[in-house]
């Protein structure tokens, strides 16, 4: 039965080899072979994928402990759920649906009509091209379906941290973000091969920029929500080497959507949009890269086997270095002289992108920077998030100005008087809501107000642009994915300002029967028990949570101890108020007379949460209303 | 009225206890500022690693002995390297850490200025 499984699965592998060569012929000139369209062949390369994927998938749950992949990532006795999701735990099936998400983007574009039939192969060809790789290195150097001939009665089960359900998810998502970036860089290789980086190109390219771009958005988020509530370090981010992995790319993408819009209506900065689409790539390629080899150490790092890191470094630099080459080739064909006026939207754009390269920059050398020092002077340095607050603050407080700014400028010409003026009224509640915050709360920190106004007044300009108000009508102007997610960002960037500004925590060696206080809350340590659940043995604390005689809430703090792989993790327990979490995580245990507890009280989650989910609908409205048209919608 | 006579219960109490509560806020800044040793990523401060444990109560001592945190942090320095402390000091081997991105941000900024005017 393995033996079968495992034939089947490989003839996939190759066949869907063999139809990436098939699709890739339009770059090479070969037109003659016609028995079946483009599309079709998208479907079989798609179809070879799905099945070998669900493949994987049966393995896992039927527990086919034959399969290397299985006996070292999975477990007889664990929940179904994370049996799933220990498909793509691990380097192999990660890599499987990679290649799937790969598959599914070239079938998807394969179907589309936006595009003239030429500029449809070229770019099906290049795509393809990328799918060869891969699924060259997956049958080469990290099959998934390699058979042992052991009899192993149970497999070696999987990183206990990795079982959550929003864990489940959070790669797919993620990938389905890093790998729409592909196709964006397809279209940046026919656009550049076929000179024809136009308004055509940016309508073509938009709908799949933004959703990659929102998929992005909602796998880092998700990631984010995940660190927050399971790791209970008392963030949501942590500067952690991987994470920045993927905030790198997301940050070019953010400049990309912006380049693309740009292109679309006035017809320039080409080049600067090819060159953000190659970087948007790489970069996640690199992520990946990154995330997959033992270069930083994480939960995220699931084998250190050099030839795979070896192999996707080439990988890069080939797209690297032959797009770039490309791209130097044919950028004075792509470009069109334009008259620019510095007081334009257009400026405003480009100086918002230029400022989130430099984020991205920042980013790049607190990752980058310890590994360097470590391997050229021998010393060791920890880059923490302090870091990055500090080199960071003054580029966001730029960026929050050009934001509220450049919607409101003209693609001609503006008078910056002219604006302020129309914008008084915001200007002059916001002044006041800021200075009465400051005095509420004793905000004395410059840097802080001023964020606070900046911000504020973002979410209300953005907010009033994106609707209409009139009567009893409200309208829904064609620009409201921008303005949600532009409101959006103001509001994140609101909460974490207060968040850093408001959080409180406090640890304690607590006893049962003890009361604890931090701020107004008081925390009632009631009991503790030991359990013993199918997986794991647990101890768990109950507190009861009140705030001036007000009862709030039960905590379950709870420390699990894995037996496959043995492993400690520690479960917070979060109380959700409309205005601020309230939480406690417990340090395992020293020793018996007292339990050593962290209690958080972090303040605008929710609103921080809600600031990321407008930013991602945001995107999502864009990428569909783009499909649309522009065609206004009236809401009663 | 009631939320009044709990903010004073509050504020006696805090008067109180603040040469503790000062010197405890202290200490938790220092270990914000500390990496431990033998985990990854992670302060003193969200650690509980017995060498954790062991630089808290030498952190305290020393606070307890009046250093200030300027000398804490030089001695710890010197005996672990740059690497125990979160954000690296500004020196010879972190300008280009440091003031990098800065520099590159102006001049993209001063270039992107000065291109428009030229055209117009």
């Amino acid at each position: 039965m393995s033996l079968v499984i495992n034939y089947i699965a490989n003839s996939l592998l190759i066949l869907c080899l063999v139809t990436s060569i098939i699709q890739s012929r339009f770059l090479f000139k070969i037109q003659n072979y016609n028995l079946l369209s483009i599309s079709q062949i998208s479907a079989i390369q798609f179809l070879s994928i799905l099945v070998s994927f669900f493949l994987l998938i049966f393995l896992f749950i039927t527990s086919d402990f034959n399969f290397d992949l299985v006996y070292f990532h999975s477990h007889s006795e664990k929940p179904l759920i994370y049996k799933l999701s220990g498909v793509w735990g691990n380097h192999e099936g990660s890599m499987l649906l990679w290649i799937l998400i790969l598959v599914l983007f070239n079938f998807l574009f394969s179907l589309s009509k936006s595009s003239s039939q030429k500029f449809k192969e070229i770019t099906v060809a290049v795509q393809s091209l990328m799918i060869f790789g891969f699924v060259l290195f997956l049958l080469l150097l990290s099959n998934p379906f390699n058979i042992n001939n052991e009899n192993f009665n149970d497999g070696l089960g999987l990183n206990p941290i990795l079982q959550d359900p929003l864990l489940a998810i959070h790669p797919p998502i993620l990938y389905i973000g890093y790998v729409g970036f592909s196709l964006i860089f397809s279209l940046s290789i026919t656009g550049l091969l076929t000179s024809e980086v136009d308004k055509k190109w940016a309508t073509v390219a938009k709908p799949w920029v933004f959703a990659a771009w929102s998929f992005l958005t909602a796998g880092i988020a998700l990631g984010s929500y995940w660190a927050y509530y399971e790791l209970g370090w008392g963030g949501y981010w942590f500067w952690d080497p991987v994470e920045n992995a993927s905030l790198m790319p997301w940050l070019s993408a953010t400049a990309l959507i912006h380049c693309v819009v740009v292109l679309q209506k006035r017809n320039t900065m080409q080049s600067w949009t090819m060159v953000l689409a190659i970087l948007t790539f790489s970069l996640s390629l690199a992520g990946a890269f990154l995330v997959r080899s033992g270069v930083l150490n994480s939960v995220h790092t699931f084998a250190s086997d050099p030839g795979r890191g070896l192999f996707i470094l080439i990988f890069l630099f080939i797209i690297l270095s032959s797009s770039f080459l490309l791209f130097a080739l044919k950028s004075d064909k792509i470009n069109r002289p334009t008259l620019h006026n510095i007081s334009s939207r257009n400026t405003g754009i480009m100086v918002n992108n230029w400022l989130l390269i430099s984020i991205l920059i920042v980013v790049f050398l607190g990752t980058m920077y310890p590994l360097a020092t470590d391997l050229l002077y021998n010393q060791s340095l920890t880059v923490g998030p302090q870091y990055y607050a500090i080199s960071i603050t003054p580029i966001i407080i730029l960026f929050l100005f050009f934001m509220i700014l450049s919607p409101k400028l003209s693609w001609e010409e503006s008078k910056l008087l002219k604006i302020i003026n129309e914008m008084r009224y915001i200007l002059i509640s916001c002044l006041t809501i800021t200075f009465l915050t400051t005095l509420y709360y004793d905000l004395f920190n410059i840097t802080e107000i001023l964020i606070i106004f900046l911000s504020l007044i973002l979410i209300i300009s953005s907010l009033s642009s994106g609707l209409n108000f009139k009567s009893t009508k409200v309208i829904v102007k064609s620009n409201f994915g921008q303005s949600m997610a532009h409101a959006g960002f103001g509001i994140f960037i609101l909460a974490v300002v207060s968040n850093a500004v408001y959080s409180q925590e406090k640890i304690y060696d607590a006893k049962v029967g003890s009361k604890l206080q931090l701020d107004e809350y008081i925390f009632d340590f009631k009991n503790i028990e030991q359990e013993e659940k199918v997986n794991f043995n647990s101890i768990k604390a109950f507190l009861s949570l009140s705030k001036n005689g007000k009862d709030l809430g039960d905590f379950t703090p709870e420390i699990r101890f894995y037996s496959d792989p043995p492993t400690i993790t520690s479960e917070t327990s979060i109380i959700h108020q409309f205005f601020s979490d309230v939480y406690v995580v417990m340090n395992v245990p020293q020793n018996q007379e007292s339990i050593s507890l962290r209690l958080h009280i972090k303040p605008f989650m929710n609103i921080l949460w809600l600031g990321v989910v407008m930013i991602i609908l945001g995107g999502i409205i864009t990428a569909i209303l783009n499909k649309k048209n522009y065609r206004e919608n009236e809401i009663n | 009225m009631k939320l009044n006579s709990v903010t004073i219960l509050i504020f006696t109490y805090s008067l109180l206890c603040f040469p503790v509560w000062a010197e405890e806020t202290r200490a938790i800044n220092i270990f914000k500022e500390v990496r431990c040793l033998v985990c990854q990523g992670q302060t003193i401060h969200e650690s509980n690693a017995e060498i954790a444990e062991d630089l808290k109560t030498l952190i305290r001592e020393k606070i307890n002995e009046g250093k200030t945190d300027r000398e804490i942090k030089g001695f710890l320095v010197e005996k672990y390297g740059d690497w125990i402390l979160m954000t690296p000091p500004i020196k010879k081997l972190t300008y280009v850490l440091w003031f990098a991105p800065i520099i590159i941000m102006s001049i993209g900024l001063i270039v992107i200025f000065r291109r428009k005017r030229e055209k117009v």
